[in-house]
């Protein structure tokens, strides 16, 4: 069978007419297993096709094939013989469609994947920015630490957000990072205006710098001094309100 | 080094590192400086924070493969508690933060040098 031809030769026709008949009325496994084998081919095929016609190289062909796949498995299940249409027609849409949006999903995963890793980047390198490693680095690697824990309670993550996913062992042990958590967030509200512009985009909106920066209009290591500026405003004010057992 | 020499310094080093960030925040914040009870409250709950990692790191077998990790993780642990409160020993949460900060900071190229450079010294005789 060419690629892109969906019929079959009579004989093939009639042998395959033959084993559906064996697996729908008579359950008949190992022709069950017959026609998949057959149609795992032709999924493959499609997945073929389609990968030569994708759009960008994110995804290698395995996803391709295995989005095929499964969607082929799909038309097996729901296909009816009797409703005179080759399986091969039937299941082609369903194969493209499996395919095109399980390619859809990943794609939109990948990108999220690498804009999130942009926004780790960023902070990491703006918390380290003139922190030169010096001795041990012991007082550097400490207040890169802090920055860093800082930002991820900033951050609207549902690991820190109340009656989330989270799984509540303890609820009252669950208290005391949230209201630590409460405290930071108002403290935003102090912040002068183009650090809280800069928190508030990046933690609460997952902005990445560069991308503040065209906002603002201005340079990206402005908006990186600004990130490492505010952090620090706010642990001082932190340190200030929260009824800490000890400081240092 | 032997294991036990090894605690020692991890410890004596860290205990040195907190009595200067102790110092520089006690002078830092108006309602503690200059007050003895305050001062007092500070030593104590130190003591506490370095006692913990004392424990910490003295259960970490010497041959443990993952021994500087585990070092740098109860660094960690230490720094994000003294600058956060003690308090936080008692949520879960906190142990999670301790991990995405660790993560973060192990995976990070522009922090490799920094994490490597406390390792390094963690590791090393005095």
């Amino acid at each position: 069978m060419a690629e892109d031809d969906l019929t079959l030769e009579p004989d093939e026709a009639q042998r395959e007419a033959l084993l559906w008949q064996r697996w729908r009325c008579e359950g008949d496994l190992a022709a069950r297993d017959l026609l998949v084998e057959q149609y795992t081919l032709f999924a493959h095929i499609m997945a073929k096709k389609l990968y030569r016609g994708r759009y960008g190289d994110e995804l290698p062909f395995a996803d391709y094939l295995q989005f095929a796949t499964l969607g082929m498995m799909e038309a097996f299940e729901h296909y009816d013989p009797a409703k005179g249409a080759s399986f091969r027609t039937y299941s082609a849409l369903r194969i493209r469609g499996a395919v095109l949006d399980g390619v859809g999903v990943m794609s939109e995963r990948h990108q999220q994947i690498a804009s999130w890793r942009q926004i780790r980047q960023d902070r990491s390198a703006s918390l380290a920015a003139g922190k030169p490693v010096r001795g041990g680095g012991f007082a550097e690697l400490a207040e890169i630490a802090i920055g860093l824990a800082l930002g991820y309670m900033l951050e609207g993550s549902t690991m820190y957000q109340e009656g989330g996913e989270q799984s509540d062992q303890n609820a009252y042990a669950r208290v005391e990072l949230s209201q630590l958590k409460r405290q930071l967030h108002a403290l935003i509200e102090q912040l002068p205006a183009s650090e809280r512009y800069v928190v508030k985009a990046h933690y609460l909106h997952h902005t990445a710098f560069v991308d503040i920066a065209m906002a603002r209009n201005i340079t990206k290591v402005r908006v990186s001094q600004l990130h490492q500026q505010a952090l620090g405003r706010l642990r001082k004010a932190l340190a200030a309100v929260a009824p800490c057992d000890m400081a240092w | 080094m032997s294991g036990i020499d090894s605690v020692q310094h991890i410890v004596a080093v860290i205990h040195q590192e907190f009595s200067v960030r102790l110092a520089s925040s006690s002078r830092a914040r108006p309602e503690a400086s200059g007050t003895r009870k305050g001062e007092a409250a500070a030593r104590r709950a130190s003591g506490t924070v370095v006692e913990r990692i004392r424990s910490q790191i003295a259960a970490i077998d010497p041959d443990d493969l993952a021994r500087e990790r585990k070092v740098f993780r109860s660094f960690l642990e230490a720094v994000l508690v003294c600058e956060l409160g003690d308090r936080l020993l008692l949520d879960p949460a906190f142990f999670e933060l301790v991990d995405r900060v660790e993560r973060h900071m192990l995976e990070s190229p522009s922090l490799r040098d920094h994490v490597a450079a406390v390792v390094k010294a963690l590791s090393q005789p005095s």
